[in-house]
């Protein structure tokens, strides 16, 4: 801490016109929630107001010679940046949103009942300070794949931002089930749902908590989930749900055994999983890319440290270090997503026209009669979930609507639905009727999937081929009735899935959210290494981003880093007066 | 009864070496009556070994000192003969000054310095014993029959513990060169239960610097310009500045050593079982560990504007002296020199640092302080950083305020003490910028910025010091702000091109382009100091960003305090290993338990769920 002549802002003066107490009180007192305190007695009789809470002290001053401060403003960072606006709007106040956030922060203007300008800004914390202390993490709490609701749960300082994020409201009642409809980040609409919102530290983590009641499919689920994520929640790992709730003192465990056995049960299966994806291989190869960072890094670390005695490494021969590693570790990360492949499975999105076949098509798959068929357009009406395995691997299927212009309300839902299906996911399986002339829903669907990951699959060849034309990407013409076609569909389906090569059960993935952080840190790292030392920069700070390489691929294969490192500078190099 | 007695001091302090004076300095001018208790008072501060002061790390250690209101930057700046930067080419945070001293005048000034202190009163005494009494230090008993009383107690006894010379079959007892060990208090340490080991150090031979041929040697010449540790010494040359050169052993050399391995008290003889320092091996050490390197660097120094002799950096050994005369005979420029003084090998006993808390106080015995290498380390820096903070906590706890604690992102203080408490030794420790995980934060420009407010807090940084400080920090913040907005009326500077006319910081975001380019368009009154700390806080401001990110995010571990009674044997769930060495260190934060080695991330997690339960309500975090 410092201490300067002159310390800090002790208050700040708006000027208001004579008379304006009223209108200032319902501002600046109602809307954004200052706290109104008497004037010291001395001070009462010349008029005006004092707000002051924990860190604001805000004087307002009657000014006979009134002029609204057009240009000069002051700042309010708010806590409930989204309630405040609300509250503002249904005022009327008018609000200038401003789109370019400021330091990754929304902000407005908008002007008191005076005219003076006030700017708002959201103080919800960013990530880089606020989830210092605990990042806000967000899951699916329901088992997967069963009863008719999934929760989703949120805990964290972000949980009510992100809520009024998806929610589109200000604020959720505490403890109370709210009607609402989700928005996805970029607002597209997911689902109507039920919220819940419980304030710290009445919840069930001790932490802000909003949960997400959702019916229909899984895949909405991960949908809010995926959304939550992106307006600034992290995945949460195994068991941090009821970590942070035995933190917080909400959990009634019978004394230390059971604290033992609990955690003995959480890092066990942890250890358990982990061991499973990694199987000894991944060590290595962490290990293997430590190594070959370590001897330029003790090589610097010894010439730094005894300037006279020892040599700073050679910058060519580092840069090609540096970019051998970049690409290893850019190869680690692709196979993490194997191994996420492996543990997750693939989303297949059977999407076509109206009677192509698409739900014969997932039943030939399952080889039981899931979905009902029938020889009258939209059948499907809402989207099905399926999982069968391909070589061991899992394929989420969806059979969707079939996509048409003209549906009935509740068809028109389904469609919706689809159409999300469509957008999320991994691959899209095109079902299109080879024996009918290619219908506008068929040309717009084909269109549509052009980039994407796609199989285009002309059924009913068995009835003609009048459809059938080239495509780009993987395309297949033949029956749901010929094995022969489902050998290649299923050959199809694997191909997009996860390339030519089978998936290697054995091989070295990253089994946890936090692996594939490290290794993201990584390369983060090193990529910054790599432009430090491209700029000439001096050699210690691109060491200083070598070192976070080693520490993110130490947190892969833990090891006592910095004393290793030591070890190795003093068996390589002969040094000291 | 001892506690009848009335005290003799505030803090009583043992020893006057780099440790000893830096806490007696502290504690005395914070203020507390203060007893320095030393064998010889004409020896205060003696520089045993080799002549410098600073260097890699270590030169972050003096500035910090002097930042907090120590005496060491100060001292040296005195007595400087030679001063250079290290490290100028590598990076900003890694720069590090390093001078070579006058000795003589480095005693004398340091004598002198303390004299100024009216709370300071220094006798020379060997202290043979502690008194004790219910677990609390109350005094000293000295081999003189006198006893001395005190409620703190500050032991800074260096390598005098159980002290054994070297040299070839010659084994004597003695603290170093010509001077008597300390036995008496090994011995009493001991049967206090402290937890005692031997390590060992060397120094090399000293030859008359008239004996040799400089045209033979590689000459390192010093700084044209002043080059000062402390903001509070006038910038200008303590006196002549004096050359350093540098010189190679060779076949023959190493040839004498390998014959005469057989007369080495660490090889042949076996009689060393001390455990040396690896970053300070002795020339046997290298020429048999390394042995593929054909010569080795020397360093040869001079020890004083008036001293006879040179220092033979680099050639620290313990063979009989004829051998080491016999290969001083084999170096370049040294065929005909005089050996005025052989080197030797000292083992001695340290005391496990471990058995102190992070106020650098014994756990076992309250009131008591150990600092320097006592606690296993090994420099003058080291010593007196942890001297400093040894004086400075005695002299809080007497006033009862709270203790000085320096963070690991706060400077390589807080990693010294931090290390030492929570890891422990097993050989000598010396700093090194590899021990700072945060050594982009712990630089040498703006020690000032990171602990002078510290000094302030305890009473250690006087008012002209504090002045300075604030004065020259509003004009630094003040400049670098500027920086930002202010436009440069070019778009060229060396070879450096830009899109458009950059801000001065912009301009020296470029790695290539120094400040002294822009010094035209800086304020008239930004001095050149001033000038090269705006630089490097623009250069690598977004490397301190990212990491004081990390340090927020640590920071919850770090403050989260465990409480002393912790009962770390209720908990079934901790390793072995975890549970014994949490038990015996009782770190005092969960971050401190984190580093000590053998406790594993998993125990700490284990700990963290116990240390929050609900029953501890909520826990205690510090600042
Ligand atoms: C031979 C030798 C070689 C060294 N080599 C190196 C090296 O290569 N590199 C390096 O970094 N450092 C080296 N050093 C270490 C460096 O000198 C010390 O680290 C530093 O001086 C330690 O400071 P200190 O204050 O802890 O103890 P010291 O400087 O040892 O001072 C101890 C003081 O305590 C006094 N004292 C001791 N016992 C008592 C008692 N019972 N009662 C009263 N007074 C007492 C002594 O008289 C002395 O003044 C070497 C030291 C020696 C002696
Ligand atoms: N001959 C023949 N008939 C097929 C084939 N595939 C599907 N059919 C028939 O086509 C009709 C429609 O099949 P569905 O699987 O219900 O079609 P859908 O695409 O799911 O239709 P919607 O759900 O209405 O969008 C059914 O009568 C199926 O038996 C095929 O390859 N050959
Ligand atoms: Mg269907």
């Amino acid at each position: 801490m410092k201490r300067y002549a002159t310390a800090r802002i002790e208050h700040l003066q708006i000027a208001i016109p004579a008379g304006g107490e009223d209108a200032a009180r319902a501002f600046y007192g109602t809307l954004l929630a200052l706290r109104e305190v008497p004037k010291p007695a001395e001070l009462a009789p010349r008029g005006g107001l004092w707000f002051r809470s924990a860190s604001i002290a805000l004087h307002l001053g009657i000014d006979p010679d009134f002029h609204p401060a057009g240009k000069a403003h002051v700042a309010f960072a708010c806590g409930e940046y989204a309630s405040v606006l609300a509250r503002l709007a249904a005022a009327g106040v008018a609000v200038a949103n401003d789109a370019l956030p400021v330091e990754g922060r929304a902000h407005c203007y908008v002007a008191d009942p005076f005219g003076n300008r006030i700017e708002l800004i959201d103080d919800a914390p960013s990530a880089a300070n606020d989830d210092a202390v605990e990042p806000t993490i967000v899951a699916v709490a329901t088992p997967p794949g069963q009863g008719a609701i999934s929760v989703v749960r949120v805990s964290g300082s972000r949980a009510r931002s992100i809520a009024a994020r998806l929610t589109g409201a200000a604020a959720l009642a505490p403890r109370h089930a709210t009607r609402v409809a989700l928005v996805d980040e970029a607002g597209r609409a997911l689902d109507d749902a039920l919220a819940l919102s419980f304030p710290a530290p009445h919840s069930a983590t001790g932490e802000d908590v909003v949960e997400f009641h959702l019916h229909g499919a899984p895949v909405l689920a991960r949908e809010v989930v995926r959304a939550a994520i992106a307006c600034g929640a992290r995945q949460a790992a195994p068991g941090e749900f009821t970590r942070r709730a035995f933190l917080a003192g909400k959990l009634d465990l019978d004394g230390v055994g059971a604290i033992a056995d609990l955690i003995a049960a959480e890092s066990a299966s942890a250890a358990r999983a982990a061991l499973a994806n990694l199987g000894g291989a991944l060590r290595a190869r962490v290990a293997e890319m430590r190594s070959r960072l370590r001897e330029p890094l003790e090589r610097l670390a010894a010439s730094i440290d005894f300037p006279d005695e020892v040599e700073e490494p050679a910058r060519a021969p580092l840069a090609d270090t540096l970019g051998e590693l970049d690409g290893e570790l850019a190869r680690l990360q692709r196979d993490g997503e194997v191994g996420r492949l492996l543990r997750e499975g693939v989303s297949l999105a059977i999407v076509g026209p109206p009677n192509a076949g698409k739900s014969s098509l997932l039943n030939t798959l399952l080889g039981e009669e899931r979905a009902i068929v029938s020889d009258i357009p939209g059948t499907t009406r809402d989207s099905i979930e399926e999982r069968f395995f391909i070589d061991g691997v899992a394929v989420r299927a969806i059979d969707t609507a079939g996509i048409r212009a003209h549906a009935d309300k509740l068809e028109a839902m389904g469609i919706e639905r689809s159409q999300r299906a469509f957008e999320s996911a991994r691959i899209l399986l095109l079902v299109l009727d080879a024996s009918l002339p290619l219908s506008t829903q068929g040309e717009e669907l084909l269109a549509r999937s052009e980039g994407r990951t796609r199989i285009v699959f002309f059924n009913k060849a068995d009835l003609g081929t009048s459809a059938v034309r080239p495509v780009s990407g993987l395309s297949i013409c033949g029956s749901v009735r010929w094995p022969q076609t489902m050998r290649e569909l299923r050959a199809a389906i694997a191909q997009a899935g996860w390339g030519t090569e089978h998936p290697d059960l054995e091989r070295a993935h990253l089994a946890f959210g936090e692996q594939f952080d490290a290794v993201a840190r990584a390369l983060e790292a090193l990529r910054s290494a790599r432009a430090a030392l491209a700029a000439d920069e001096a050699l210690d700070l691109v060491g200083n981003d070598l070192r976070l390489v080693d520490a993110a691929l130490a947190h892969l294969s833990p090891e006592a880093a910095s004393e290793e490192m030591l070890a190795g500078i003093f068996a390589r190099f002969c040094i000291g007066k | 009864m001892e506690s009848m007695h009335s005290d003799d001091a505030g803090v009583i302090v043992v020893g006057g070496g780099h440790a000893g004076v830096e806490a007696a300095h502290a504690a005395a001018k914070m203020g507390v009556p203060t007893l320095l208790l030393t064998g010889d008072p004409s020896r205060i501060c003696t520089l045993p070994c080799n002549p410098s002061i600073g260097g890699s790390a270590k030169g972050q250690l003096v500035r910090e000192i002097d930042a907090l209101g120590g005496a060491m930057g100060v001292l040296a700046d005195a007595c400087s003969l030679h001063a250079r930067f290290l490290n100028e080419s590598k990076g900003p945070a890694v720069r590090a000054l390093r001078q070579l001293m006058d000795k003589p005048s480095y005693n004398r000034m340091a004598l002198r310095l303390l004299q100024t202190l009216p709370a300071l009163r220094i006798e020379a005494a060997m202290v043979e014993e502690l008194i004790v009494s219910a677990g609390e230090v109350r005094g000293v008993r000295c081999a003189d029959g006198r006893s001395f009383y005190a409620r703190r107690v500050v032991l800074a006894t260096g390598t005098f513990l159980g002290g054994k010379l070297f040299r070839g079959e010659e084994v004597q007892p003695g603290g170093r060169h010509a001077e008597a060990p300390a036995i008496g208090l090994s011995h009493a340490l001991r049967a206090l239960g402290f937890s005692m080991q031997r390590l060992k150090t060397g120094t090399p031979p000293r030859v008359d610097r008239t004996s040799v041929e400089y045209g033979a040697m590689r000459v390192q010449e010093p700084s044209a310009t002043p080059l000062l540790f402390s903001r509070r010494s006038e910038a200008r040359f303590a006196g002549e500045q004096l050359p350093c050169y540098l010189i190679d052993t060779n076949e023959r050399t190493h040839a004498l050593v390998r014959e005469n391995l057989h007369r080495s008290p660490l090889y042949g003889l076996d009689l060393i079982r001390g455990i040396g320092p690896r970053y300070c091996p002795s020339i046997e050490d290298k020429v048999i560990k390394f042995a593929h390197n054909p010569t080795h660097q020397l360093f040869i120094e001079p020890e004083g504007w008036d001293e006879p002799t040179l220092y033979v950096g680099g050639f620290s050994t313990s063979l009989p002296a004829d051998v080491q005369l016999a290969m001083l005979q084999t170096l370049p420029g040294m065929e005909r020199c005089e050996m005025l003084r052989a080197g030797y090998a000292v083992e001695y006993d340290m005391v496990a640092p471990t058995e102190l808390d992070d106020t650098l106080q014994t756990r076992r015995i309250a009131g008591l302080y150990h600092c320097g290498q006592l606690n296993g380390t090994s420099g003058y820096e080291e010593a007196a950083a942890q001297g400093l903070v040894a004086g400075a906590n005695a002299a809080l706890a007497a006033r009862g305020c709270e203790p000085l604690r320096i963070a690991r992102s706060e400077g390589y203080i807080g990693v010294l003490v931090d290390d030492l408490v929570g890891k422990g030794v097993d050989e000598p420790y010396r700093m090194l910028t590899s021990r700072a995980e945060h050594r982009v934060l712990l630089r040498h420009d703006n020690a000032d910025r990171r602990l002078t407010p510290h000094g302030r807090d305890i009473g250690l940084v006087d008012d002209s010091q504090w002045m300075v400080f604030t004065e020259e920090i509003a004009l630094l913040d003040r400049a670098v702000s500027d920086a930002e907005r202010m436009r440069l009326p070019v778009r060229e500077i060396g070879s450096e091109r830009f899109q458009a006319p950059p801000t001065l910081a912009e301009a020296l975001r470029r790695p290539q382009v120094r400040v002294a380019e822009l010094r035209s368009w800086l304020p008239e009154d930004l001095s050149a100091d001033l000038a090269e700390r705006l630089e490097i806080e623009v250069k690598i401001e977004g490397y301190v960003k990212r990491e004081e990110q990390a340090i927020v995010q640590a920071a919850r571990r770090e403050r989260l305090v465990i409480p002393a009674d912790f009962a770390y044997e209720g908990i079934g769930a901790l390793s072995s290993e975890a549970r014994e060495k949490l038990a015996r260190q009782r770190p005092r934060t969960l971050g401190a338990a984190g580093r000590i080695p053998g406790v594993a991330p998993t125990d700490i997690a284990i700990l963290s769920l116990h240390l929050q339960r609900p029953e501890h309500g909520s826990p205690a975090v510090t600042r």
